[in-house]
């Protein structure tokens, strides 16, 4: 099974290509939701979100940025979505990590959108301390210390990898790794 | 916030006074009307999952699934072409981290990042905030983009018109030259000579007023081109049009 998008960044195939560099590029998507939609990814082939070094993650968005700002004065739509489907509940479908940019005028007939609903204290409550617990056990630096916050800012700098318990991450890729 | 009635006298003295603010005072004034600034001050409280001096994210009251975070910059921005690139940065290396939290703490299938710039894309807030959503199969949240067949040459053209603002953007020095085009008109000049050299072969006196029209045709055909058979106007009906 050959990647899309790592046929892509080895110029495997052919792509309206928007921006590249050592690490990251950015194409027009060929089958776009709306036509100016853009899609911005990694060169290498991170399958999820979590595993993309975050020094590779703060480029990705800046140019991100720079390019939802491009699509808006050079397109003339009224307002532009950045998303990331991270999983396949979340509709991931493709197993390389990639941000779409999407153009977005009235009435464009594109829904994206949710109901939001009533939380119980309780529902919340729980969910606050699911995360919490979690957030400390996989980046004690980040969550756990809250005095530490000028430390955290130079820390910035220095790309951090993520250590992912293989034996964790599995059900997640192992879900990515059906898609067709 | 709670919507309050004011008299017409009351709009335009308030109305006024926003006028004559600076841009200190204003900025002040947003904050003070700002539910999130608020949140962030302490004023209102909230279940805060993460903070440090640059963001501060805390749990959706009323989400789109429990566990549904908000991650918003401290400073008080509207939208993300606002935000300084420093910040940017930050901000989603912090959202690349508390989804991982979110992923592991939930046990959920995904997680997706949304963001959404001006009411259009669907912005709720005057703040700017990153929606962190946890997904399950089959729980109605529409976060997923349909795919459409477009004609290629529109492709092309949006590619040209947002490569060269973004390199404008980036003080990127590079012109966007349509290469295609030179090739094609020097391609088909060519194959026209040739068809004029074997045309002159077989007929001389028929073809010099062919010629002269096919030469027409060409550089009209070729200027076409330059200016660009796809305007924006077009691109603009297939953005308004498809459904």
């Amino acid at each position: 099974m050959v990647c899309e998008l790592c046929a892509v960044a080895k110029k495997e195939v052919e792509s309206e290509l928007l921006y590249e560099d050592n690490e990251i590029m950015a194409v027009v998507h060929l089958k776009p939701a709306i036509p100016g939609q853009i899609i911005v990814f990694p060169k290498h082939h991170y399958p999820i979100f979590e595993q993309v070094p975050d020094k590779i993650i703060a480029k990705m968005f800046k140019i991100a940025n720079k390019l939802g700002i491009a699509l808006f004065e050079s397109l003339n739509c009224h307002g532009t979505n950045l998303l990331i489907n991270n999983g396949v509940a979340a509709g991931q479908t493709m197993a390389h990590f990639s941000l779409n940019l999407i153009p977005r005028k009235e009435k464009d007939g594109l829904k994206l959108q949710w109901e939001p609903k009533k939380a119980s204290e309780e529902e919340l409550q729980t969910a606050f301390l699911m995360i919490n617990e979690k957030s400390k056990e996989l980046h004690p630096d980040l969550f756990g210390r809250e005095e530490k916050n000028e430390e955290l800012v130079e820390e910035r700098g220095r790309p951090k990898e993520i250590k992912l318990d293989k034996k964790k991450e599995n059900y997640l890729l192992k879900s990515l790794k059906r898609l067709p | 916030m709670p919507e309050e009635e004011y008299s017409e006298e009351e709009r335009k003295a308030f109305e006024e006074k926003i006028k004559r603010m600076s841009p200190e005072e204003l900025k002040e004034f947003q904050k003070r009307n700002c539910v999130f600034c608020q949140i962030i001050i302490g004023q209102i409280p909230a279940k805060k999952v993460y903070e440090d001096d640059h963001c501060l994210a805390v749990l959706e009251i009323n989400p789109a699934a429990p566990g549904h975070i908000l991650l918003l910059p401290k400073e008080h921005h509207a939208i993300m072409p606002q935000i300084p690139e420093e910040e940017i940065g930050h901000l989603f290396m912090a959202a690349k981290h508390l989804s991982h939290a979110l992923l592991r703490g939930l046990k959920c299938g995904g997680i997706n990042l949304f963001v959404a710039n001006g009411a259009v894309a669907g912005q709720k807030f005057q703040h700017f905030v990153i929606h962190l959503i946890p997904r399950k199969e089959s729980d109605g949240i529409k976060l997923e983009l349909p795919q459409r067949e477009i004609p290629e040459d529109i492709l092309s053209k949006i590619n040209e018109v947002v490569q060269n603002r973004f390199n404008e953007l980036m003080g990127i020095k590079k012109e966007l030259v349509k290469v295609e085009t030179k090739e094609h008109a020097e391609k088909k000049k060519e194959a026209a000579d040739e068809e004029e050299s074997e045309k002159k072969k077989e007929e001389t006196e028929k073809t010099d007023p062919q010629e002269e029209e096919n030469e027409d045709e060409k550089s009209e055909e070729s200027e076409e081109e330059k200016d660009g058979s796809i305007s924006l106007d077009d691109i603009a009906s297939v953005l308004n049009g498809g459904r």
